[in-house]
């Protein structure tokens, strides 16, 4: 009722402002703006992280005056949800019940970008793209083909893929260097070599936190393994073998084919060692329900020494630790090699989701020039009026005359801005600097003065490991849009391998279970997914 | 007069019947219903095709059969010993208290009870702890997470049907009781010959209209407790609709299990409307 009522007071003022826009000229981009302003409405996820200054909103803040300023642009939020999985409900809802889109939307899921271009509420943007893009942005999007299969079709190009750093939430090994030096002990290098160090910290408690109160390692396992924080990654990695996510693709042995990493052989020898880390009480007994930032609690609190995950964990979450711990110091470190010296690691991905606009938006254009300007803050560029940052006040104050970061009072305005919800990346740029400045290299531009004076050395030593050790990446190397089966099926695959996968580690079927998964996994259509996802991968690795 | 209720029904119950026949569709919501490729019963045998189709049908006949029987004695039990209780001061305030979980929603009432039985510093663990128990992962162990199920769900509900059985108690005559005690009936007797054959009727409606809910087994709650590692007992018809309808997108096949719960639900409803007709000789119509 109430909703309704809502729906009936928009529909009126739609109506009104639609009789009054009909006066009024239709937006023309011209010397680089609109006139009269274009509005453009977005739909964004805001999530805990998300913060505004007290009076700011997503319809008045300081990247959307800049966009107003610069091109004419008029940010208006259509809706928000409070995380990225309801913002995929919702899009789908609204694919089902026929609703209006936003102009730009951010769409995180595959399926939900694939229904999106074939129900044609995604607009061909392949003309515009290639009149209107920068020299820079094209550069940016096309260097990666494998960037764009999502967003293209039938080589027609449907939106942007919204591109990650190719390596930036790539997981290393965190550890609390303090804690070390209180049971005298070294880093590990090798996975045996860690289980002595959780060993001693669970006995020794150098946290003080009271026996059998210490974890040894926080990871969370709810959305998968290998994952962007409180990873288990490296343990899959350690084993060797076919490098993907726990639920990706990687290369099979003969390198040229795809295959599924939770039936291979080293996946069970993983779930035998989680089972056995379960059993000796190394990781909480609820790792299964928890997810990558819940996972993270225990070691932020001081209940663990060590956890798995990405050189920014420095910033977010570890800025609690030192609140509630000021001598507490974690350290990165490469992840650790297995027996036969195995090392592999979460990889990212070349993308994390799209950017789709709207069949009837006429802002493409204006948003492709304001994404580029805002590329200009990425450290590769640093263009100068992004010299210190993005906004002062917001992601940098100045400290007499020097940008320093305020932990405290971080506000990231990249979260504001419609359909990339997230600073503009370049695959392999950024930790590649970070690597060059960690050895001692001297700022060759403005923004790396910036990037090295206002980054923690922690992070920078982060970046460093990561980029040093690219080769241990494993990314998921299906990109494509779900297959035919895998739409039918794959519910019923991931519910398979997640409840086999806990009844093992949760010691209620024994490890040898794992064999009769793999062949009902086959079964029930396991085979046929991996026909389809070989099938897409000779179609684009021939191109 | 009549004619406004019925085309309301009409709109409201009748015309959205038009949309079953999305389960025999390969059905994409952008193409409406008329457009969509016809599939005929393939999203049914591809239900059925599914390994773990028989378990789940199992798990929602389970849950909701214990939650039915369990939901039937455990109130029924309480209202005779609340209507013993003398002081109708106390009655109203017990009543009132056992009432007020009823209107608490399972999306906080999932959280307070994932805390509550967490294996690692929860409520519960801890108490049983103080007996050197170990801690048992409730929500995470397949022979714990249905028992909980159920007794998270009595304790959330009991108290409705317990209101419900105290009316009927205050229903019945007082002159029953007087004429038994000149009779020499004791408080036990009493209970036995007049209260609970006077609560009878009452039970085998509330028993009846709870049947019509045999294939619901309470999608809020399990949907807010359950998570991949009770999928054995705990998956059950309609989380398994909401995942691969609504989270997978497969509106054909989701809809299809949907037809099939209802079909079962109707048959079943009105066998137990003609068992209740034949041994207690109850008609609700």
């Amino acid at each position: 009722m109430k909703r309704n009522l809502f729906r009936g007071v928009l529909l009126a003022l739609g109506l009104l402002w639609a009789g009054a826009s009909a006066t009024a000229q239709t937006p023309v981009f011209k010397d680089g703006k609109y006139n009269p302003p274009l509005t453009l409405t977005f739909e964004i996820v805001q999530g805990a992280g998300t913060k505004f200054k007290p009076g700011e909103d997503y319809n008045n803040n300081v990247m959307s005056r800049w966009a107003l300023e610069n091109f004419g642009i008029k940010f208006q939020v259509a809706w928000t949800a409070p995380t990225g999985e309801a913002l995929t409900n919702k899009l789908r809802l609204m694919l089902a019940s026929g609703e209006a889109f936003p102009d730009v939307m951010r769409v995180n899921d595959v399926n939900v970008t694939k229904d999106l271009i074939e129900s044609k509420k995604a607009k061909d943007i392949t003309d515009e793209f290639n009149k209107y893009a920068t020299p820079r942005l094209k550069e940016i999007y096309t260097k990666y083909p494998e960037a764009l299969y999502q967003v293209k079709k039938n080589g027609r190009m449907y939106g942007l893929p919204v591109l990650t750093s190719g390596n930036v939430s790539d997981e290393l090994m965190w550890i609390r260097q303090d804690w070390l030096d209180k049971v005298g002990m070294k880093a590990p290098t090798t996975i045996a070599e860690l289980e002595k160090v959780m060993d001693a910290f669970m006995t020794k408690d150098p946290g003080g936190n009271g026996k059998g109160k210490t974890l040894g390692v926080s990871i969370g396992a709810k959305n998968a393994l290998a994952t962007w924080m409180s990873s288990t990654g490296f343990l899959i990695g350690s084993f060797g073998g076919v490098m993907a996510h726990d639920n990706g693709w990687g290369l099979a042995a003969d390198g040229k084919t795809l295959a599924y990493k939770a039936i291979q052989p080293e996946m069970k020898k993983v779930l035998a060692k989680l089972n056995e880390w379960k059993n000796k009480g190394y990781i909480d007994p609820q790792f299964a329900l928890m997810d990558e930032s819940k996972a993270s609690e225990s070691f932020v609190q001081g209940k663990s020494g060590i956890i798995f995950g990405p050189p920014w964990m420095i910033e977010w979450p570890f800025g609690d630790l030192k609140k509630l711990n000021p001598d507490a110091q974690p350290k990165p470190f490469p992840v650790p090699a297995g027996a036969d010296g195995s090392r592999g690691r979460f990889g990212e991905g070349m993308t994390q989701g799209t950017t789709i606009f709207s069949p009837d938006f006429k802002g493409v254009e204006g948003y492709l020039k304001m994404l580029d300007r805002w590329y200009g803050s990425h450290v590769a560029y640093g263009d100068a009026e992004f010299q210190y940052g993005m906004f002062e006040g917001y992601d940098y104050q100045m400290v007499d005359g020097k940008p320093v970061i305020d932990s405290t009072n971080f506000i990231d305005p990249s979260m504001y801005f419609p359909g990339l919800e997230n600073y503009p990346s370049i695959a392999f740029i950024e930790y590649n600097i970070y690597e060059y400045l960690w050895q001692g290299g001297k700022p060759r531009n403005l923004a790396e003065k910036t990037l090295l004076a206002k980054t923690a050395p922690e992070k920078l030593q982060g970046g460093a490991i990561i980029n040093s050790q690219n080769k241990y990446n494993m990314p998921n190397l299906f990109s494509g849009a779900p297959t035919a089966t895998m739409s039918k099926k794959g519910e019923y695959l991931r519910k398979l391998e997640q409840d086999t996968f806990a009844q093992i580690i949760y010691g209620s079927k024994p490890v040898a279970y794992f064999d009769e998964f793999v062949k009902q996994w086959k079964a029930n259509g396991g085979d046929a997914v991996t026909k389809e996802a070989n099938d897409w991968y000779k179609s684009v690795s021939a191109k | 007069m009549l004619l406004p209720a019925v085309l309301l029904a009409l709109v409201f119950n009748y015309l959205p019947f038009a949309g079953l026949a999305i389960a025999f569709q390969d059905f994409k919501p952008w193409k409406g219903l008329f457009d969509n490729t016809w599939v005929g019963f393939d999203n049914f045998s591809e239900m059925f095709s599914r390994p773990d189709a028989l378990q789940v049908i199992l798990n929602t006949l389970v849950i909701s059969g214990l939650k039915i029987v369990f939901g039937l004695i455990v109130p029924f039990v309480f209202a005779l010993f609340l209507n013993e209780v003398l002081s109708r001061g106390l009655q109203r305030f017990i009543q009132t208290l056992v009432f007020l979980p009823y209107f608490i929603s399972w999306v906080i009432l999932g959280g307070i009870m994932i805390d509550i039985l967490s294996p690692s510093g929860g409520l519960l663990n801890n108490a049983l702890g103080v007996f050197g128990l170990k801690p048992i992962f409730f929500l995470g162990d397949n022979n714990w997470f249905q028992p909980m199920l159920i007794v998270t769900h009595l304790w959330k509900e009991f108290g409705y049907s317990t209101v419900i059985f105290l009316a009927a108690l205050m229903g019945i005559s007082p002159q029953l009781y007087e004429a038994a005690e000149v009779d020499g009936a004791n408080r036990v007797q009493q209970v036995w010959h007049i209260t609970i054959p006077g609560l009878l009727a009452i039970t085998i409606v509330v028993g009846v209209l709870a049947l019509s809910n045999i294939l619901n087994a309470g999608f809020d709650q399990i949907f807010n407790l359950y998570n991949p590692m009770v999928y054995q007992s705990g998956d059950v018809i309609d989380t398994f609709v909401y995942r691969v309808g609504l989270l997978s997108g497969n509106f054909g096949l989701g809809t299809a299990v949907g037809l099939f719960k209802s079909l079962v639900s109707m048959i079943l409803i009105i066998g137990a409307y003609k068992l209740a007709d034949r041994f207690a000789h109850y008609r609700i119509f």
